[in-house]
């Protein structure tokens, strides 16, 4: 008997795959809802400009570079597990943990000298809505993280690795949210 | 889905690897986009009527980030090669978010229409655009710059000190109702009922789904029967 995550396809697509594109499709709307509402206040409100001016693009930069190379590795765990090679499979999903806890490190960071400085999340509107969309965004990198080493230890013993794949697409998509959310509170003063 | 591999191939002849250093590439011209952008000058862009510097600012911001989703969605998550099903998803969300967009903006965005008049939030604005004067004055004026072209500048002054973040009393009746937008309360309030909802919404979903495609396939198997 097959696990049920690879055999149940009347839509011609696996169970556990279907399930992710189901998360992400709310996931979506999760997100662009809250990024919507952000351009929409922005664009009438200009006194944010003000705000926006103290958010650091250098550390927004490095964290994007970094969460773009935390998908290359989730890609490359995924290219391994399509060749049944479970150990470079797992050896890549910890490099992407690695890469989420740097993440979240130097977020860390960034919030603790933001809020020192007096710019929290009851400061103004402005920066309400980017602890909201940063803080949501820093909540699914834990939790991919956390999932992915779960991943990673099956695959390591060459069990389950479809979902290595799973992890994947979810990984990309906190990528590409973040894609969106450098320029929105870091590029565009 | 398959994703292509050859595993003697070299790093750069990896189509991965060549895809993330296209990436790195995007990410470098977002980030000096903004920088450059401002000595391109005050002409204006026929047409759209923005300056060229606002033009290249958006475009190399916003364009660019477009371009950097569109490659980590084809050739990461490979969408492209992807059963349909997972497109109708997708854009179904997508949809959702521009029907969302095109109800909610033009009451957003602007502060008065016709019967109405969001009076909280252009006293808001009212409020801010004497205090960014004050700080550009301030700036200006001594020695200090802006704190986002070196980074985090530590002797510059709190936002409490500067007068960037009003008292309390100045954000209440923001919106009409009275919610304040920028108390902790309201965030969390609308957390739990986005989560709330949202969570509700996506176990309902995914069991009419399966409901819907067990009944599907059922259907399907007693046919060939």
């Amino acid at each position: 008997m097959r696990p049920i995550a690879t055999t149940r396809a009347a839509t011609g697509i696996a169970t556990g795959k279907l399930a992710v594109w189901w998360v992400l499709a709310s996931e979506v709307v999760i997100f662009g809802g809250l990024l919507a509402s952000y351009v929409m206040h922005r664009l009438g409100h200009p006194e944010w400009a003000d705000a926006a001016v103290h958010t650091n693009p250098t550390i927004g930069a490095f964290n994007t570079f970094v969460l773009l190379s935390s998908s290359l590795t989730a890609v490359l765990a995924h290219q391994a597990a399509e060749r049944g090679d479970g150990r470079t499979a797992a050896k890549f999903l910890y490099f992407t943990i690695a890469g989420a806890a740097i993440f979240i490190g130097v977020k860390s960071y960034e919030w603790w000298y933001e809020i020192s400085h007096g710019y929290t999340i009851t400061s103004n509107t402005f920066w309400a809505f980017y602890y909201s969309a940063a803080g949501l965004h820093a909540f699914h990198v834990i939790a991919g993280a956390v999932i992915m080493a779960f991943v990673a230890r099956d695959a390591k013993r060459n069990v389950e690795l479809h979902r290595v794949e799973l992890i994947g697409i979810y990984w990309h998509f906190v990528d590409i949210v973040w894609i969106f959310l450098f320029p929105l509170l870091y590029i565009a003063k | 889905m398959a994703a292509p591999s050859d595993p003697n191939a070299g790093w750069l002849s990896n189509h991965y690897v060549r895809v993330y250093l296209t990436l790195l590439v995007l990410l470098a011209v977002s980030i000096m986009g903004p920088v450059l952008a401002p000595r391109l000058g005050e002409a204006e862009v026929p047409v759209l009527g923005l300056r060229v510097s606002t033009f290249v600012m958006l475009l190399t911001a916003f364009g660019i980030a477009v371009v950097k989703a569109w490659l980590v969605i084809k050739h990461f998550m490979h969408l492209s090669i992807e059963r349909p099903i997972a497109k109708w998803f997708l854009a179904a969300s997508v949809l959702l978010l521009a029907l969302f967009w095109g109800g909610i903006a033009p009451d957003v965005q602007n502060h008065s229409g016709a019967n109405w008049e969001n009076v909280a939030a252009q006293a808001a604005v009212e409020r801010g655009i004497p205090e960014v004067a004050h700080v550009e004055e301030a700036s200006h004026g001594g020695e200090a710059d802006h704190a986002e072209e070196a980074g985090h500048d530590a002797s510059s002054p709190r936002p409490s000190e500067a007068g960037l973040v009003p008292d309390a009393k100045s954000n209440d009746n923001l919106l009409p109702g009275g919610y304040n937008f920028t108390h902790v309360a309201f965030w969390s309030v609308v957390g739990l009922v986005a989560v709330g909802t949202n969570a509700v919404a996506i176990m309902l979903s995914v069991g009419a789904g399966m409901l819907a495609l067990e009944t599907l396939k059922g259907l399907r198997e007693r046919r060939r029967a």
